[in-house]
């Protein structure tokens, strides 16, 4: 057991880019945890997507033992936490099993939206916050108006703040010893019984859920008989442990220590973050305070390619689901697309990672349909209806009222995009409520957005305009009631359940013809005329025709070009099965998806 | 059946459309090219499967660029050591009109040479422009005189349209030429736009424009059809003959038969191999020179894979495949072995089905790549 005065538990704060995981990388290195030959770049970051994209998605954990300049031995438990709006929650958990925070902030490029989120968070969660300027090497670093800026924004003081570049391993010593004399110590008494703070966790075959747990008060031993204070599961420990940066098995894990614990437990559904996990025996009184349930936001269907591949996408889903609970899923049919499952997510990036993750791991071919947000429709009846697909939507006569989700967003963003970003505010029914200077260059914009028109690309042409200079947070006001009408697009008269999506009416016919324009050009010409055309109700709005295939010969085919020239036709007949055939027309798969991003 | 075939990879120039293994090259390097060649002739005709051929061809490139005295030296050697089935074979040779003489001709057909594929390509001035070839209309004219007079008794014209600026009347007239010159066999090939070619870059950059979908469809319809009222049998997608005057040696590539390549990038089919050589000339000249042989890459089809590629390959053939032939030969009966997918390109219109032969129809011969994928 270590002595709570020798613990240190921190998490570091960044936007993504701002040098965190480097950052991470060079206090592994310092404090011998790694050595620097077995050192990949990003350690922290484990899974293939997050090295290559670059952003952490689950949490990390790792424990160092430091010897400070007074030559005392301290244990630090750096926590790392997701770096993206779509888990904000699960970093507001990660935070409040801290004591500290790095303000990890890129002296070249200041302070940004998601930074702010999650260093108010830690402001909340009475963090004690250490600012690091990074990247000061770079020409562009002007690291005094970025300490301002952080005194100005945050409120923070920025005396004490640290100059470095983790690329450069400068100022990673003074970061350490900032960390041990200005962080506090953990406080929790071991004595009082057990609560322990669920921050993450995942799915082992081998020893089921690795939970992730700051021990707050009491401690927790292998043989210990504990309980999820949510949902009252009980289970008997088998191994608790930390992680250095290997997995290391411990006899127990005490008041202030960050560690894991496994217990057989089969699904990581029952192990919820934010859960507090107490002793069956000696139960606390009372759980740790924040826990909330995730709720998906942002739904979409996916499908196998090949139908026939139903059973081991649905295994597929069910596995990947026990380590990442956080999106959910419900069969579902649809007449183009065959059997597939209806999925929801906390945020778009998370709905990539999944189906990534679901080609990926799983070897599969996957059509996602559009992503759509969910809607309450009061039917005519007066019943209240929430619907995930745009094809559940009555038909117009049962429809009292449909009622959309909105939510506020800040935009940060340099002065001189103000014009471009409220131009394509209002292209997304944006309602602009509040606007202010942060500093003399930099603008907060605070608009009020139906989510449907965020959902598609919002992010995405919000960094075209800006040229990457823009960061958004947002969050959840609840729903509204709106216009909304559903757009069916048909192909050779047939209607295409799954590339129906829900509009305003008033963008209805402009959304019409840009679908059926893109639809034009992605489908390749067939044996036969093909009519794509958009309706809304029994109203065609948009029309294009794709003149039939008449020519497709090769003119020369001799003994040398036998083998060459039967790989094309192979390519050609793959090309062909990896459409999707509705109807008679063959239909590329990104038509599902890539075409609604207008 | 079984073929032999010899590549020349020289031209006196390259053509901008061209994606061959073939371009100028110093006499020095086809000296050494053609020593390698009669090396690899020695070599592979005292293998086992080298066994008795019925037809030669010299392609290329243009053998013609060629010393003459080369040519005729490679045919006595290949004469000489391999076995022949009948003591008068088909032997044909590909010719560019600018690259023969009156006495090249001459001593080629005294050498054993009984048919000549000349690669006209146009017969109008503008066409031959574009199309980046070295030799005149004139020299197309005179060569197929030459042709005649030194007594090649089997004449072929290759022919090509779709060029750019090239209208269906303009093509009307190139074909009229060429029937008038009365070959017994004629080649017409669509331009294709190639990988990386000279051509298709030209094309990226919009400074050459082709001739649009119906204007190609028109000029196809008129081949087969003006071709047809002259007594050009139609008997490939892209080639025509006077009946009996066939090339033999190709029929045998799209009935799947054997046949032994030499020289580089030569590909040889010995059931159920096929190797290619290599492609590079001076990869393939130390090759040859160090061990007699040159190849680089062979593949093995099982039979399932032979058969739907001889499927393929025969489709490319007007008078189709003959069910019973197959069915004997490879023990799939095709109409059972695609079921459904037949039926469907059957019902289209784009097969049909007569007399026990499943052969491609107009419609289809025009789309023969989306009939073919779904086979092969």
């Amino acid at each position: 057991m270590t002595d709570p005065e020798r613990i240190r538990n921190f998490c570091i704060v960044a936007h993504i880019d701002h040098g965190k995981s480097t950052l991470a990388d060079r206090i592994l290195e310092i404090t011998g945890a790694v050595s620097a030959r077995k050192m990949k770049k990003q350690f922290l970051d484990q899974m293939d997507l997050e090295r290559e994209r670059g952003i952490t998605i689950k949490a990390q954990t790792v424990r160092l033992t430091y010897q400070s300049e007074g030559d005392e031995r301290y244990v630090l438990n750096l926590i790392d936490t997701p770096g993206h709006v779509d888990f904000s929650y699960e970093v507001s958990r990660s935070i409040a099993a801290c004591e500290g925070a790095l303000l990890v902030v890129d002296a070249t490029q200041g302070v940004e939206a998601q930074t702010l989120a999650n260093v108010y968070m830690a402001i909340e969660n009475d963090l004690e916050i250490i600012p690091v300027l990074n990247k000061i090497d770079l020409p562009g670093a002007d690291p005094d108006k970025v300490a301002q800026e952080i005194e100005k924004i945050i409120g923070l003081d920025t005396s004490g703040a640290i100059l470095a570049s983790a690329k450069e391993g400068i100022g990673i010593r003074e970061t350490l010893e900032a960390i041990v004399h200005r962080i506090p110590a953990p406080t929790g008494d071991s004595e009082a019984p057990l609560r322990a703070l669920i921050f993450d966790s995942w799915f082992d075959s081998y020893q089921g859920a690795v939970v992730l747990v700051k021990i707050v008060e009491g401690n927790l031993r292998p043989g210990m008989w504990i309980r999820m204070m949510s949902t009252n599961q009980v289970y008997q420990v088998e191994r608790t442990g930390i992680f250095s940066p290997d997995p290391m098995y411990i006899e127990q894990l005490s008041a202030g220590e960050v560690g894991f614990v496994t217990a057989s437990i089969k699904t990581i559904h029952d192990t919820r973050i934010g859960d507090t996990i107490t002793e069956r025996d000696h139960p606390a009184a009372q759980a740790l305070p924040g826990f909330r349930p995730v709720k998906p936001v942002v739904f979409c269907g996916i499908y196998p390619v090949d139908p026939a591949q139903y059973d081991h996408l649905k295994s597929a889903i069910e596995r990947l689901w026990l380590n990442d609970p956080a999106f959910s899923y419900n069969i579902e049919s649809s007449a183009a697309l065959g059997f597939g499952f209806r999925c929801g997510f906390l945020g778009l990036l998370h709905m990539e990672i999944v189906k990534e993750r679901l080609e990926r791991e799983y070897n599969l071919s996957l059509i996602s349909t559009a992503p759509s947000v969910s809607y309450q429709i009061t039917l005519t009846t007066g019943k209240l209806i929430q619907i995930h697909n745009p094809a559940q939507m009555p038909t117009s006569e049962k429809i009292g009222q449909i009622a959309e989700p909105y939510i506020q967003v800040e935009i940060y963003v340099p002065k001189r995009y103000i014009g471009p970003v409220m131009k394509l505010c209002d292209e997304k029914r944006g309602i602009q409520t509040d606007m202010y200077y942060l500093t003399e260059s930099r603008v907060v914009l605070r608009y009020e957005f139906p989510f449907n028109e965020i959902v598609l690309d919002f992010y995405d042409r919000l960094k075209s305009v800006t040229r990457g200079y823009a960061s958004i947070d947002y969050e959840f006001l609840g729903y509204r009631s709106a216009n909304l009408v559903k757009l069916d697009i048909l192909i050779n008269k047939q209607p295409v359940d799954a590339l129906s999506i829900i509009v305003h009416r008033d963008k209805a016919y402009y959304r019409g013809r840009e679908l059926v324009g893109r639809l034009h050009k992605i489908i390749p010409r067939q044996m036969f005329e093909v009519i794509i055309q958009a309706s809304i109700g029994n109203n065609v709005i948009a029309r294009e025709r794709i003149p039939p295939l008449r020519k497709d010969v090769t003119a020369k085919c001799y003994g040398g070009d036998i083998t060459r020239k039967r790989k094309l036709l192979e390519k050609q007949k793959e090309g062909k099965k990896r459409m999707k055939q509705i109807g008679h027309v063959n239909i590329p798969q990104e038509a599902f998806l890539d075409i609604l991003k207008v | 059946m079984a073929g032999l075939y010899i590549h020349i990879p020289f031209c006196k120039t390259k053509c901008p459309y061209c994606d061959f293994v073939s371009g100028p090259f110093p006499v020095e390097i086809q000296k050494r090219y053609v020593g390698a060649l009669l090396r690899e002739i020695e070599t592979t005709s005292q293998e086992a499967e080298a066994s008795c051929f019925d037809t030669l061809y010299i392609g290329g490139g243009t053998p013609t660029v060629l010393p003459v005295e080369w040519l005729v030296s490679i045919l006595e050697k290949t004469f000489d050591l391999f076995s022949w089935s009948d003591i008068h074979p088909e032997v044909t040779i590909e010719a560019n009109p600018g690259s023969v003489t009156e006495r090249g001709l001459r001593e080629l057909r005294a050498a054993g040479v009984n048919r000549i594929s000349l690669g006209v390509q146009s017969l109008s001035p503008g066409g031959l422009k574009v199309l980046g070839r070295s030799h005149s209309v004139s020299d197309s004219l005179s060569a197929y005189r030459y042709a005649r007079e030194v007594g090649f008794p089997l004449v072929s014209l290759d022919l090509i349209y779709g060029l750019p600026g090239q209208d269906v009347e303009g093509w009307h007239k190139d074909l009229e030429g060429a029937i008038s010159l009365g070959p017994d066999h004629i080649s017409c090939y669509e331009l294709t736009v190639e990988g990386d070619t000279p051509l298709k870059r030209a094309v990226l950059r919009g400074e050459v424009v082709l001739p649009d979908e119906e204007t190609v469809l028109e000029m196809t319809d008129l081949t087969e059809d003006l071709l047809a009222r002259n007594g050009y049998r139609q008997y490939e997608i892209s080639n025509f003959a006077i009946p009996g005057r066939e090339c033999r040696h190709n029929i045998n590539y799209w009935e799947n038969g054997a046949y032994l390549g030499l020289g580089c990038s030569a590909v040889s089919f010995l059931p159920p191999y096929r190797e290619r050589n290599i492609r590079d000339i001076f990869g393939y000249i130390e090759s040859v020179r160090d061990t007699g042989r040159a190849i680089e890459e062979q593949e093995v089809l099982d039979t399932e894979a032979r058969f739907r590629e001889s499927v393929t390959l025969a489709l490319r053939l007007i008078r189709g495949i003959s069910l019973p032939e197959f069915s004997e030969k490879w023990r799939y009966d095709p109409i059972i072995y695609y079921g459904d997918t037949l039926k469907v390109l059957l019902a289209r219109g784009l097969l049909a089905l007569e007399d026990q032969h499943l052969f491609l129809t107009r419609e289809g011969r025009r789309l023969a790549n989306v009939v073919l994928s779904e086979l092969v």
